[in-house]
């Protein structure tokens, strides 16, 4: 008996996660966008990359648009000025807006006249992509393939192996011992209470089915305030989870200048 | 030593106290009979004197002292038969014959009850209960199916009954907490205050255990008993049953009536601090006055069973039929059980982890 059903319920366990595994994004259509107006790619470093960001577009279910341009003029959109907002109109133009997304733009001269990166997400991928993530694949393509001594290529593929490693759908590997501890515990509190169904006897506390009806009287009753005392607790700081805002859709991520 | 029972004024059977009609029947001609109207005869029962039968024999041995104390010997007056029981029992069924007997000597020395309530339930709704007692979902299957009951009595228990005026005055350490934020800072305030309260109220017929066989808790478990249904005490009513005698005093008893007393007279005064996020008693000081005790006979069906080697007593209220008992636990079916929660709601928690992913 135990056993059978210590067989089923890892049954219905192995069951439920295959079923829960994401389906490969394959079938879906999703716009792979490189636009390379500042012009530093050369035709066999866009093939590469492409394909790069279509394996990045499989992986994540997403649309992937790369942007790179030399300033901020010359936009067929009106944009507030910056970078970002800049990157985020292009990209809203182009898919839409709050479509699930990916989005990485390189600008050689920005609102402060600096070379700038930006890799942000939208839609499913604003919360898969968080602002460290994004922080953290910026800071390694700024730091090992810097196109000061590599080429563009190199960095921006760099960025695209980060994006396919830290967005697609994953669970770190403690989530299953954290989701079956908190079955046990739950499951435990379930069986004790109907194991304490088993056990009827025990002493009263006290005598309340004997007091006389009507016969409590409350004869004297005080309430002294004595004193008081305030604790002060700093709010935790929001470090990953903040949104930037167009105006018209809502991206995670952040931009850097380099 | 002397055994009573009440015979038949039409066929000289045995006749015993019917639960249903709350009257005196006869089991061979079903004649029934008026509890009342037995009073009188029950007082010429109490005037008569006991047989003195005397036997010059040599066979058996003396009854070491430790044995002695603790065992009577009573002459069945229906069959002669010896029906040998301890020192409390005070009424009981003869082995030989099945009468129902009430040992009269048992009473002497002994106080009188005041009370007694009637048996209201009879075997069969013992046993009804039982059945209803053991569907449980953890119980053993064994247990369930193969598990006969070894004996069921109808017992009445002696309880001493307690009455108190308690005057009470009790001082609380309470608490308020109120919680606000600004931008920066989440701030929690609590405020201290002292509580007092004071005040009486009123116990009435708070019932102790006065036999040392039944187990308290087990005694304690099958309350409440409504007392308005208790009548004053006829040997009468004992006849069909199984009776003790005290042999916990009422003062051996007033320890355990004063917890009782104190436990409810503090959460009753404890209910009319409100407003708080806590309250925590730091005084609490209990008088009690007008504080007497009643002897009674308390109606109680028990029955056990053995269970791998394991001893389990079941006990219903003879008035209100609650029933009670400790059950074994199939800890086979515990732990599956749990395995199989475990895995269930382990899954669903999994999948929503992906599916939080997904969206």
């Amino acid at each position: 008996m135990t056993k059978r059903i210590t067989a089923l319920a890892f049954a219905i366990i192995l069951l439920i996660s295959l079923a829960l595994v994401p389906a490969s994004a394959a079938e879906a259509s999703y716009t792979v966008k490189l636009d390379d107006s500042a012009e530093l790619l050369s035709d066999s470093e866009e093939s590469k990359l492409l394909a790069t960001m279509q394996e990045v577009s499989d992986a994540c279910g997403c649309n992937v648009v790369f942007i790179t341009t030399k300033d901020l003029t010359g936009a067929s959109f009106s944009f507030n000025g910056t970078a970002d907002d800049y990157a985020f109109r292009y990209y809203e133009t182009t898919c839409g807006v709050n479509v699930d997304g990916l989005l990485v733009y390189v600008t050689l001269k920005d609102e402060g006249g600096k070379r700038k990166v930006g890799v942000f997400g939208t839609g499913k991928c604003e919360k898969r992509l968080t602002n460290k993530e994004s922080e953290d694949i910026r800071n390694e393509a700024i730091s090992k393939h810097s196109p000061d001594t590599h080429s563009y290529y190199d960095f921006l593929n760099s960025i695209a192996l980060g994006l396919k490693e830290a967005v697609p759908p994953h669970l770190k590997w403690y989530m299953l011992p954290i989701a079956i501890g908190i079955g046990f515990f739950l499951a435990f509190v379930i069986m004790n209470s109907m194991k304490k169904k088993l056990i009827t006897v025990a002493m009263e506390h006290g005598a309340a089915n004997y007091v006389r009806a009507g016969s409590m009287n409350v004869t004297q009753s005080r309430d002294t305030y004595l004193y008081s005392t305030v604790t002060r607790t700093e709010k935790p700081k929001n470090n990953g989870g903040s949104s930037h805002s167009s105006g018209g859709g809502s991206y995670s991520g952040g931009s850097s200048n380099f | 030593m002397a055994v009573h029972e009440y015979k038949c004024p039409c066929c000289g059977g045995a006749i015993a106290f019917d639960s249903a009609t709350q009257k005196m029947k006869c089991p061979f001609c079903d004649t029934e009979f008026d509890v009342e109207s037995l009073k009188g005869y029950d007082a010429d029962l109490n005037d008569e004197g006991t047989d003195k039968l005397e036997w010059d024999t040599k066979a058996g041995t003396q009854w070491t002292e430790d044995e002695e104390t603790g065992l009577r010997t009573y002459i069945c007056k229906s069959c002669g038969g010896a029906i040998v029981g301890d020192a409390n029992t005070a009424a009981t069924e003869c082995p030989f014959c099945g009468n129902h007997a009430i040992v009269m000597e048992q009473f002497k020395g002994a106080l009188k009850p005041d009370y007694v309530i009637p048996f209201k339930l009879d075997k069969e709704a013992a046993k009804a209960k039982y059945k209803e007692h053991l569907n449980k979902f953890l119980l053993p299957k064994v247990f369930k199916d193969e598990n006969h009951i070894d004996e069921i009595k109808g017992i009445y228990v002696p309880f001493w009954l307690f009455d108190a005026d308690a005057d009470a005055d009790i001082r609380y350490r309470a608490t308020r907490v109120r919680m606000w934020s600004d931008s920066r800072y989440d701030y929690t305030e609590t405020s201290y205050y002292s509580v007092y309260r004071a005040g009486d109220i009123g116990f009435e017929h708070v019932p102790v255990d006065g036999s040392s066989r039944m187990p308290d808790d087990l005694m304690e478990s099958v309350e409440p008993y409504d007392f308005s249904q208790a009548v004053d005490f006829q040997t009468a009513y004992l006849s069909g049953y199984f009776a003790d005698k005290y042999d916990v005093d009422a003062d051996s008893s007033v320890n355990r009536a004063n917890e009782r007393v104190k436990a409810t007279t503090e959460d009753a005064f404890a209910d009319t601090v409100n407003g708080y996020a806590t309250v925590i008693p730091e005084n609490t000081s209990v008088r009690l006055s007008n504080g007497k005790s009643k002897y009674a006979f308390y109606p109680v069906w028990l029955m056990n069973t053995t269970y791998n080697g394991e001893k389990y007593i079941f006990a219903m209220n003879g008035q209100t039929g609650k029933f009670v008992g400790n059950l074994p636990t199939d800890k086979g079916k515990f732990w599956g059980f749990t395995a199989l929660i475990t895995a269930v709601i382990g899954a669903l928690i999994y999948g929503g982890m992906w599916l939080f992913q997904l969206l």
